[in-house]
């Protein structure tokens, strides 16, 4: 076989130059900072977020379209390309005002960034099953060491250890789902193994134990109840600017290969694991809409919060049409936006990690104005209140849910459960208009974190108001899915 | 896969069955031709004329050990990646062999940060080079 | 004569095997699981996958197992603090039901696709597939071990030294 090595830069060009970046920052940090510790981080963060802004923009240079035997570049891949990309960059922004708080190896953090992304954006263009697991491999370790990444906090150490212990049960589910299929498929590629799918009438048992065993895996990544036992404390727990790039990019990661299997994959065939996906999606609302209620830690409330976005993904997923593939595009993206803001808010209200309790918002609206604007505006778009760009997202997947007639009753539970969740979001806003201030010291705001406020806030303003360009882009990206 | 292949194995398997035999042998002579007394306390212990361990035998070894058998599994696991290449490197040529100078770059580069941070260094710590936190530091190499 | 082998292997294996969840020391459940592991470098061999058979006795019964020592040790596990195998009928049920399901998976696996019963496993022909066709998860696992060293320089040096 014989490797086309141009074809194989155009294909994987953002995932080469994110390894370059990796090492490069390695070298600055050996090279510039032998000794000091403060230094190089900040060396290190702003070579990072240079890169990282770079790479960006260069992606929207490439051309979709380069499809190899190795990797395929259409237009969905170059979507979660450039979406992990910005996830990275946000991260950054989240971390920057955090870094006081690592006693050590600040200037890995960025680094170990730039290699989970690179993961990320590896799977986005995954054709087979062994880039696929590699690459999974390589975002899920990665993502196990930030989030210990505070081993004298034991909050942080058994949020690294639960982690560990539930991403080996996951990646074996996968291994163990992918060998089955390889066993009663023969290959790994996805090309071929959907071939075999969609020329039988009705799958082998082993084939469907196989992909059932993948989706668990998959399941867990994205935090799909039964498998989401382990977001609460690993997001409790964790720095708060890992748990930030966990909340976006696990369950981005999540969705990207679920939509590649799903609509790829499966194939037509899909239409048989419509229940399976539905019953999922179903149960996984229920647990996000309740679990959230009693929560008095931010960070554990937006991981329920999360567990109930994985739900509407999930209900988009079971339907299987090209305008919810589509909306599952535009809904992480908002998604992105509003989280994004939201952590942020909690790393500067929040003196130390251990303190993200709720009244640590207590009459925000007076300390800073600002933050209360921003979080509000984030939490009514998670809620999916009208103006904001997370109602549009609700709204663009129950639409095109609707239209399946097996799912109407999927599509009235998610309007409960829609309706239950705005209850604990706005117990939020309670909290930042109505009660006093427990803890009154200043809000210190920098300049970078103040416009990546203002940029979240803006995009979540922007994309419930207009959301045509972002649309587009999701409905392009989505189709190429079903070519 | 045919009997033919098998007997190629034939003398690992005589020097496993002879490995067995050999070492259950002496456990068994040893205990046909050993006195077996009756054992109390004193016996038992680790050192049976010596002073009674104060602490238990097993201490917590330090975090240094574990260390080292992390990197070594990581870069034992390069290696298992380069028997298969060296099998067959002339086959694949040039492109072959730029695939794996990029592969053992990137672990050079991790070795070299490896050693940079001191994580193999066990003497004793030198003083700190700043003294402006009190956070253990890496300069402490 | 194959067949053979494989059923003693097989039984060596899963014996091995048990023995590790039967016993009460945790040093000794790692040297049984080494055991175990050589059982299974063995059925390798026996499918003519020798590069698995290799890396199986280098990685797992190698370098794997240290680490388990090492941690043993690390964490002072004493034999007295594991109660050995204690088996709850929760559990029995569950891995009763998934045999079961593997079993009825199995059952109807259907035909052996064309191309598995080829030779795969010999050092030439996974070295084809893996530098030619696998070469970018390849380059990508370099980077995964980076991380991984990185991660354990910066987690293991500061809790030793906190």
């Amino acid at each position: 076989m014989n490797i086309d090595t141009s074809q194989l830069f155009a294909i994987f060009g953002v995932e080469s130059l994110l390894g370059l970046l990796g090492l490069v920052l390695i070298v600055t940090d050996l090279l510039v900072g032998k000794g000091r510790l403060t230094g190089p981080a900040t060396a290190v963060r702003t070579l990072a977020f240079g890169g990282l802004v770079a790479i960006f923009a260069w992606s929207f240079v490439l051309e979709p379209g380069a499809e190899g035997a190795l990797g395929t570049l259409d237009s969905f891949a170059l979507f979660f390309k450039r979406f992990f990309l910005a996830t990275a960059v946000a991260t950054l922004g989240v971390a920057a005002p955090y870094e006081d708080r690592l006693s050590a190896g600040r200037a890995e953090f960025p680094t170990l960034l730039v290699f989970t992304t690179l993961g990320m954006c590896l799977l986005s263009s995954a054709n087979d099953f062994v880039t696929l697991f590699v690459g999974l491999e390589l975002v899920t370790v990665v993502l196990f060491l930030m989030a210990a990444y505070r081993p004298q906090l034991p909050r942080s150490i058994e949020a690294g250890i639960k982690f560990v212990v539930i991403g080996a049960l996951s990646a074996a589910f996968m291994v163990y789902g992918i060998a089955f299929v390889y066993g009663t498929t023969g290959s790994f590629e996805f090309s071929q193994i959907s071939a075999v799918i969609n020329a039988q009438e009705s799958l082998p048992a082993g084939l469907k134990f196989g992909l059932l065993m993948v989706l668990v895996g998959l399941g867990f990544k994205l935090g799909a109840v039964p498998f989401h036992i382990w977001i609460p404390d690993v997001y409790q727990g964790a720095p708060t600017p890992t748990t930030a790039f966990l909340s976006v990019g696990s369950k981005a990661v999540g969705v990207v290969l679920l939509m590649r299997l799903v609509y790829t994959v499966m194939g037509p065939a899909a239409a048989q694991w419509t229940t399976v996906l539905a019953g999922l999606a179903a149960l996984t609302l229920l647990m996000g809409g309740l679990g959230a209620i009693p929560q008095t830690e931010l960070k554990r409330f937006l991981g329920y919060s999360g567990i109930s976005h994985a739900g509407f993904l999930l209900v988009a997923l079971a339907t299987h049409s090209e305008a919810s593939a589509g909306a599952i595009l535009f809904y992480v993206v908002t998604y992105l936006f509003a989280n994004m803001a939201a952590f942020l808010v909690i790393v500067i209200v929040s003196r130390t990690d251990d303190d993200n309790h709720m009244d640590r918002i207590n009459g925000l609206a007076n300390r800073s104005p600002f933050l209360a604007l921003v979080l509000t505006t984030s939490m009514l778009s998670l809620a999916g209140v009208p103006p904001f760009a997370g109602f549009f997202a609700k709204f663009m997947v129950l639409r095109a849910a609707v239209a399946e007639p097996a799912l109407v009753w999927l599509v009235a539970f998610s309007l409960l459960m829609a309706v239950t969740s705005l209850y604990y979001y706005l117990c939020i806003l309670k909290r930042i208009y109505m009660r006093d201030a427990v803890d009154t010291g200043f809000l210190e705001i920098s300049g970078g974190a103040r416009l990546l406020l203002l940029l979240c806030m803006l995009a979540v303003f922007a994309f419930g108001i207009y959301q045509q360009p972002l649309v587009q882009a999701a409905e392009a990206g989505a189709s190429s899915l079903f070519r | 896969m045919p009997d033919q292949a098998l007997n190629d194995y034939i003398p690992i398997l005589l020097l496993a069955g002879f490995a067995v035999s050999f070492a259950s042998l002496n456990l068994i002579v040893s205990w046909l031709l050993g006195k077996r007394g009756g054992t109390n306390p004193d016996k038992e212990s680790a050192f049976e004329c010596g002073m009674k361990p104060l602490t238990p035998e097993r201490r917590r070894f330090s975090v240094k050990f574990y260390l080292v058998a992390m990197l070594f599994i990581l870069f034992d696991i390069e290696i298992v990646f380069l028997y298969p290449w060296a099998v067959t490197y002339k086959s694949l040529g040039m492109f072959g062999f730029i695939e794996m100078v990029l592969f053992i770059a990137v672990l050079i580069i991790g070795w070299w940060y490896v050693v940079a941070k001191g994580a193999l260094d066990w003497g004793p710590r030198r003083p700190a080079v700043s003294v402006q936190s009190a956070a253990p530091s890496e300069q402490a190499s | 004569m194959g067949d053979a082998l494989f059923y003693v292997f097989g039984a060596l294996m899963v014996l091995f095997t048990f023995l590790t969840i039967r016993a009460r020391n945790p040093v000794y459940s790692a040297i049984f699981m080494i055991l175990s592991f050589a059982s299974t470098a063995a059925l390798f061999v026996m499918l003519d996958a020798f590069l698995l058979a290799a890396v199986e006795v280098l990685v797992y019964a190698g370098a794997i197992m240290v680490l388990f020592l090492f941690v043993i040790m690390l964490i002072n596990l004493r034999a007295a603090e594991h109660d050995g195998l204690r088996v709850s009928p929760l559990v029995v049920l569950v891995a009763l039901t998934f045999l079961l399901l593997l079993g009825r998976g199995i059952a109807d696996l259907g035909p052996v696709p064309a191309g598995a019963n080829e030779l795969v496993g010999t050092p030439q022909l996974v070295a084809k597939t893996l530098f030619t066709r696998y070469v970018v998860p390849f380059e990508a696992v370099s980077i995964l071990l980076l991380s991984a060293i990185l991660g354990t320089v910066v987690l293991a040096r500061r809790s030793g030294e906190a």
